[in-house]
């Protein structure tokens, strides 16, 4: 864990500007000299830059996938075939010409990613197999890899493990769901969970290794929402309607205290990440809310009598419960994020706004 | 990453430097910083704020089930709300531990609520419309006054939201028939000036923060609320039903849009900043975007905006987070077939690459970059 931070030694914002000139100690021209030297247009250039491509690209494709749309039944199946094929090429010519790893070339193996899946479904049309739509999804997940792979362009790999998530919910529906004796909810959360466990785990890995286009931490918070979420929600199920559980309901709860354990490892003693570990955190509260609301429903309420009373009793209790737990989780954030100098009046933009709560 | 912005001792010796602060700034403003109050991250904000709520929502239901338990007439909720106010308000500035702080969160919410409930009650009987304005004007109220008695900025940010959102709830009434739309969309582009006025510069101010963030979620909540009441007959956001330049028909729109330029013309240091070509372009697209697209796609750019002028990170993702949605709107309500639809979305996407391509080649864009 990081030493306290000196904030003076933490970058100058707008906010401790206007606490310093509040307070006396600039009067309005250093306070319009201090803000000239914030160094911002580093930050708008780069911010429209990035809008100007992504949309562009986003907007492109889009019409391009319109238009084939548009003229679908006038086209023949070579016309068909062509045409995407020949978007699928030119996208990734111009990667290739801009340089695959700019930004540009990375927009452009997006594209390539999007019409590898439209090509597959093209030809899904034109030769009918039968097969199930989860099929093309797998091959689309399989073959969209290797863009993927060329472009190190984190949003693309997490927009290739919504796809494999898409994959593997489509084939729990079509091919699992069915093969079972019972239908095991739980195991699709559990897939999904552990989907986002790969892709977090090589985030993890790929971060150790210092690869720079890395470096930017809201994949892993999105990563570890993902587990934590897709965990929670067998759990829940769980504590709503014990009767239904089954093996799959059991394991996820391992799993689910498994990943805590870890991700407190990780993300509080090895490297400290408060964002990741207020998610845990958040799950863990409502868990424990839910499982108290199950229990005080199940000593206090009688179904047979309408005891208003008792369901007082039962409100006045869940909101105590509530409030000590998330109290209970602020407090150790917020003695984590003092420690670390994440606290200090600028210590980052991103903060909540003002004092404690 | 590397963070472009200089230290704050940096700042602070270079302002000595220049003569423009005494030789013992740092001293000073290492001792005022020490004792400033700290800041929040903004998730451990965020988990506040949730358990606030629902805590708030146990007590609520709690409070009403008693009333309804012990009270013969009728509850009085408006003094029981103003009590759980009052006291919330002492709990908060007295608390030492988050516990006793997230309580004060709650009990102030629950208490919010019961006074609007009170009020609403007070005057039913009134007609619909008066009814709606009642509720309307006491959550205004109530909110300026809680603005003054609360310190925290969570507080504050919760107290003017719930405000807000009332009032989104009460215009967004059908009852108010013909009138409901234009009420809507009146409100909002109020809100669109309000949020420019403080993002301007005054959201450099703490206080103001958390109102500017308050007005920000409203309007975005007052759109969504225009779409989903414009969905049914492919109104859209704007008064052109959907159609090509719907900016050239929508009020709404234009009155973003001036949000927006007068937020770029205060981030960029006023008016006679036109003259350097960033701004100048920033401009020119900002009066491009009013003219083409409609009041949603402006509100994102606004939120985008306003959290890079105002260093304010949750504006920033607000405005990110909610544009796809808002394009995906307009292109989707375009009333043109859809062979025009792709070929307005294909041109509008090689506009922006062009204009990409054109920029990274101007110089400031090279020195900047």
């Amino acid at each position: 864990m990081k030493n306290a931070v000196d904030p003076l030694d933490l970058p100058a914002d707008a906010a401790t500007l206007a606490t310093l000139r509040a307070a006396g100690v600039l009067d309005a021209r250093a306070h319009a000299a201090a803000w000239a030297m914030l160094v911002r247009p580093p930050r708008w250039w780069r911010w429209v830059r990035r809008l100007l491509l992504g949309l562009g690209t986003c907007l492109v494709l889009a019409g391009a996938v319109f238009f084939l749309a548009y003229n679908w039944a006038d086209l023949g199946r070579f016309a068909k075939l062509g045409l995407v094929q020949a978007l699928l090429v030119g996208c990734a010519g111009a990667a290739w010409a801009l340089g695959p790893t700019r930004l540009g070339g990375q927009l452009c193996l997006c594209g390539a990613a999007l019409f590898t899946g439209l090509l597959l479904a093209v030809f899904g049309q034109v030769y009918q197999t039968g097969a199930d739509v989860w099929n093309l999804f797998a091959a689309w997940t399989a073959l969209a890899l290797g863009w993927v792979l060329v472009a190190d362009f984190p949003p693309l790999w997490i927009a290739w493990l919504a796809l494999g998530s898409v994959t593997w919910s489509a084939a729990w529906q079509q091919a699992l769901e069915g093969a079972q004796p019972r239908s095991h909810q739980e195991a699709l959360f559990v897939g999904l969970a552990a989907i986002a466990v790969v892709g977090l785990v090589a985030y993890e890995v790929g971060r150790r290794r210092g690869l720079a286009w890395l470096a930017d931490r809201w994949p892993r918070a999105l990563l570890v929402l993902a587990v934590v979420g897709w965990l929670a929600c067998p759990i829940f199920a769980l504590i709503v309607d014990p009767g239904d559980s089954d093996l799959f309901g059991t394991a996820s709860c391992l799993a689910y205290v498994g990943v805590l354990v870890l991700g407190d490892h990780l993300y509080r003693r090895r490297e400290l990440d408060l964002p990741a570990l207020a998610i845990g955190a958040l799950s863990v509260c409502l868990l424990v809310v839910t499982l108290t609301g199950k229990l005080f429903f199940e000593m206090l309420i009688d179904r047979s009598s309408r005891d208003e009373w008792a369901w007082i009793a039962f409100m006045l209790l869940e909101g105590l419960v509530t409030l000590t737990v998330f109290a209970l989780a602020g407090r150790g954030l917020l003695r984590l994020a003092r420690a670390s100098g994440e606290g200090a009046p600028n210590a980052g933009r991103a903060a909540g706004g003002g004092g404690t709560p | 990453m590397i963070d472009p912005r200089p230290s704050l001792r940096t700042v602070l010796e270079r302002l000595a430097a220049d003569g423009l602060a005494t030789a013992d700034v740092v001293a000073e403003s290492a001792r005022v910083l020490a004792a400033a109050p700290r800041r929040t991250p903004w998730y451990l904000t965020a988990l506040t704020a949730i358990g606030a709520w629902l805590a708030a929502l146990f007590l609520l239901a709690a409070l009403m089930l008693l009333l309804n338990l012990v009270s013969t007439g009728k509850p009085p909720f408006l003094g029981i709300g103003v009590a759980l106010v009052v006291a919330a308000t002492f709990q908060g500035r007295t608390a030492r531990t988050l516990f006793f702080a997230q309580g004060a969160l709650a009990v102030s919410l629950a208490g919010q609520l019961t006074v609007l409930i009170g009020v609403g009650d007070a005057v039913h009987g009134a007609s619909g419309i008066e009814d709606r304005l009642w509720i309307s004007g006491a959550a205004l109220a109530q909110a300026v006054i809680l603005h003054f008695l609360y310190t925290q900025p969570l507080h504050r940010l919760l107290a003017s939201l719930l405000a807000l959102l009332t009032l989104v709830v009460m215009f967004a009434e059908r009852r108010w028939d013909a009138a409901t739309p234009l009420i809507l969309k009146s409100y909002a582009g109020a809100l669109a000036l309000a949020l420019a006025a403080l993002g301007g510069g005054a959201w450099t101010r703490e206080d103001l923060r958390p109102v500017g963030r308050a007005v920000g979620g409203a309007l975005v909540v007052a759109l969504c609320v225009i779409m989903d009441q414009g969905s049914g007959h492919g109104g859209g956001l704007g008064w052109s039903g959907g159609a090509l330049l719907p900016g050239l028909g929508d009020p709404l729109g234009i009155v973003v849009g001036a949000a927006l330029i007068l937020v770029l013309l205060r981030a960029a240091g006023g008016p006679a900043s036109v003259r350097r070509e960033p701004v100048a372009l920033a401009l020119a697209g900002a009066l491009a975007l009013t003219l083409l697209t409609d009041a949603g796609v402006l509100t994102s750019v606004l939120l985008c905006v306003l959290g890079l002028a105002a260093d304010d990170d949750l504006a920033w993702v607000a405005g990110g987070i909610t544009l796809p949605f808002v394009l995906g709107h307009y292109y989707y309500s375009l009333q043109v077939s859809l062979l025009a639809k792709s070929g307005a979305l294909a041109a509008s996407g090689a506009v922006l690459l062009v204009a990409a391509a054109y920029l990274a080649r101007r110089p400031w864009a090279r020195e900047e970059g």
